[in-house]
């Protein structure tokens, strides 16, 4: 053993204080599915832990090889009992154990060192990377800040999706439900726009939470190998559950996000937060609620479920600048069952969001990805957060859009339609193509702005739809090659300047007269 | 259903109610409601309940060898927790390694060296 641990350990001994304070106690009166029924503990309060004495009876040594202390959450109190939630082995909890108050209210340890790590509900790593240092503990639990302490949403945050961040922006601080069929890209979404963060200057990047509730861990360690691929698990943190742990721990998870995301938020950062999904989430509450023996209501679910919902999604904001301005942008998944969105938790959360992203599995099973249907997909405060640039280009791709789905119908009669009707038929077709995007390819918003404006000024005029990935590529190529300060101009000023504008035509005109092999009809 | 009957015996008894007369009154209130056949099953609940309460309203002192801890020491420690009666049941558990657990209702006192040594190795390793 080196002296450094030898003096570590006497440093201890030296300073053990073996004091102790009376503490309120009870007794497990019944234990089952993870929930203990308790006498005694009668000034317990809500939401407060307590810990159970699995060493009674046990000698030092036997309590020693114990995985630290087994910790359960106070849920219900009632007239002689309170009811407890078993955050661990449940089976090590038997009849007549002692039990403690720790007078703690649920917490979760953070620091900066919680960035980059793969935590479970309790902030504890298991990315075997080993401890993490912290400096803080956040209840888990919270009041969202109140309406004097926000300010309005006026910064976006961009996905890197061309769809969305020209229809669909969404600004720091705001709650925009992604919302989909199984298989549909709800997740990919979600990754891509955390992949996306790494194109923003750094002091301007997001701290990225992906909390996974109920996930399958294969699904969450390829999500953890996809961001660490990307760069993005360094500004990353993933708050870990699997389908295989207590429902109670898939029931805090978010509200463990969340706590994380408030450490963050409150140092004046930008965080940006994926809860996949809370449509599993709500499902680990009804189990615990009928478990807990709560009455049940529609679909079992308990009368609080939307609140439970209001209340996670509420601690989403965009703090005053007295506060630090920093922000909170949630992003709840939902999944629904057939294209569903009338069920009940989907509504529940559609109206708790300031906006959603409704992703079709037709849209999807034709080719289109990301499968959004940009008609019923909305922003509510995202657009005053858009940047000038963007916001100049996209005016023009929802008209047109709207224009093609009114006129997609008609399409199996393409000899009959008049050419007005085939020029915006075929219009429309090449922005669906423009709009399509690889998976975990985001595109800076700069580009897309380039990309659209292109779009919106003849860049893919005569030439076919099958034609306009490969143009739009080389179109970008050309620009990053040869006309660099074209882009950098974007980026940096994030405006489209009368110069810019020139300058961009002038580009269009110069890209087509150089790849003229594209373009197979006579202008 | 259980429960209720369960909970209204006990609390009777423990109000200072006839015990006789309340057994009788519950059974025959059980009786008419025709629910008899959960007779035994209230008697065996109240029996554990009762004995569980009267156990915690005795206070109780667990130390681990005998004369170890000196009985001014463990009365003060019951007087700290509140204990109004003298009296007490002492068990003996040698795995405390030392010290003493003192127990007097919902409150409870740990000075057990089998404490102290557990927390000193949870301090260490993490």
């Amino acid at each position: 053993m080196s002296t450094t641990i030898i003096d570590r350990i006497k440093k201890e001994i030296e300073s053990l204080d073996t004091t102790t304070q009376p503490e309120e106690v009870g007794v497990v009166v019944s234990v089952g599915d993870g929930i203990a029924e308790i006498e005694g503990l009668t000034k317990a309060q809500m939401m407060e832990m307590v810990s159970f004495d699995t060493g009674a009876g046990a000698s030092v040594k036997e309590v020693m090889k114990q995985e630290g202390t087994l910790f359960g959450l106070v849920l219900n109190l009632e007239e002689d009992t309170v009811k407890v939630v078993i955050l661990g082995e449940s089976n090590l909890v038997k009849e007549g154990m002692q039990v403690s108050r720790t007078g703690k209210l649920l917490s979760v340890p953070v620091g900066e060192g919680i960035v980059g790590r793969v935590v479970n509900t309790l902030g504890e790593a298991i990315d075997g990377k080993g401890v993490i240092a912290t400096d803080k503990n956040m209840p888990i639990e919270r009041v969202a800040y109140g309406v004097m302490d926000r300010s309005s949403v006026n910064e976006p945050i961009h996905t890197g999706i061309k769809a969305i961040d020209s229809m669909i922006p969404i600004g720091r601080g705001q709650r925009e439900l992604i919302i989909g069929d199984r298989q549909t890209g709800k997740t990919t979404i979600a990754i891509d726009t955390i992949i996306n963060q790494k194109y923003e200057p750094k002091e301007k990047r997001p701290i990225c939470i992906y909390v996974a509730i109920g996930q399958k861990r294969s699904k969450t360690a390829s999500i953890m190998a996809k961001l660490e691929e990307a760069g993005a698990l360094e500004y990353t943190t993933i708050v870990a559950t699997s389908a295989a742990e207590p429902s109670p721990m898939l029931f805090l998870a978010p509200f463990a996000g969340m706590a994380i995301g408030e450490y963050f938020m409150e140092q004046g950062r930008d965080v940006v937060i994926v809860l996949d999904d809370l449509s599993k989430h709500a499902v680990a509450y009804r189990q615990m609620s009928l478990l807990l023996r709560r009455p049940p209501g529609r679909e079992a679910y308990p009368g609080d479920i939307f609140y439970l919902h209001s209340r996670l999604l509420e601690r989403s904001a965009k703090l005053s600048k007295e506060l630090g301005g920093g922000s909170i942008t949630a992003l709840p998944i939902i999944e629904t069952q057939e294209g569903d969105v009338s069920a009940y938790i989907p509504t529940n959360v559609i109206s708790i969001t300031d906006g959603q992203i409704f992703l079709e599995g037709d849209l999807f099973n034709k080719g289109i990805r990301p499968a959004l249907n940009v008609g019923i997909s909305v922003s509510r405060v995202g657009s005053s957060a858009q940047t000038k640039a963007m916001k100049k280009v996209a005016g023009k791709i929802r008209l047109e859009l709207a224009q093609f789905r009114e006129l997609e119908a008609f399409m199996q009669f393409a000899s009959d339609l008049d050419e007005d009707t085939k020029k915006r038929i075929d219009s429309g077709r090449k922005y669906v193509e423009l709009l399509k995007q690889k998976q975990n390819n985001p595109m800076p918003f700069y580009k897309q702005v380039i990309s659209i404006y292109g779009a919106n000024n003849g860049l893919f005029d005569n030439t076919t739809p099958e034609k306009v990935s490969a143009i739009e590529t080389t179109f970008l190529d050309f620009i990053m090659r040869d006309r660099k300060e074209i882009m950098d101009a974007i980026e940096t000023g994030r405006e489209l300047t009368d110069e810019l504008v020139e300058k961009l035509n002038k580009s269009i005109a110069d890209f087509k007269e150089a790849n003229a092999n594209y373009y197979t009809k006579a202008e | 259903m259980k429960n209720a009957y369960v909970k209204a015996l006990t609390e009777s008894i423990l109000a200072g109610k006839n015990t006789e007369q309340t057994l009788l009154s519950i059974k025959k209130q059980m009786e008419q409601r025709g629910h008899l056949r959960l007779w035994p099953q209230v008697l065996k609940a109240s029996m554990r309940v009762l004995q569980a309460r009267l156990k915690s309203f005795v206070p109780q002192v667990v130390i681990a060898k005998e004369g170890e801890v000196s009985e001014a020491t463990l009365q003060a420690a019951l007087e700290k927790l509140g204990a109004t009666e003298a009296g007490y049941t002492k068990t003996i558990d040698q795995n405390l390694v030392g010290g003493f657990t003192a127990r007097v209702k919902g409150t409870f006192y740990d000075a057990s060296y089998k404490r102290a040594l557990v927390d000193l190795y949870r301090r260490i390793i993490t």
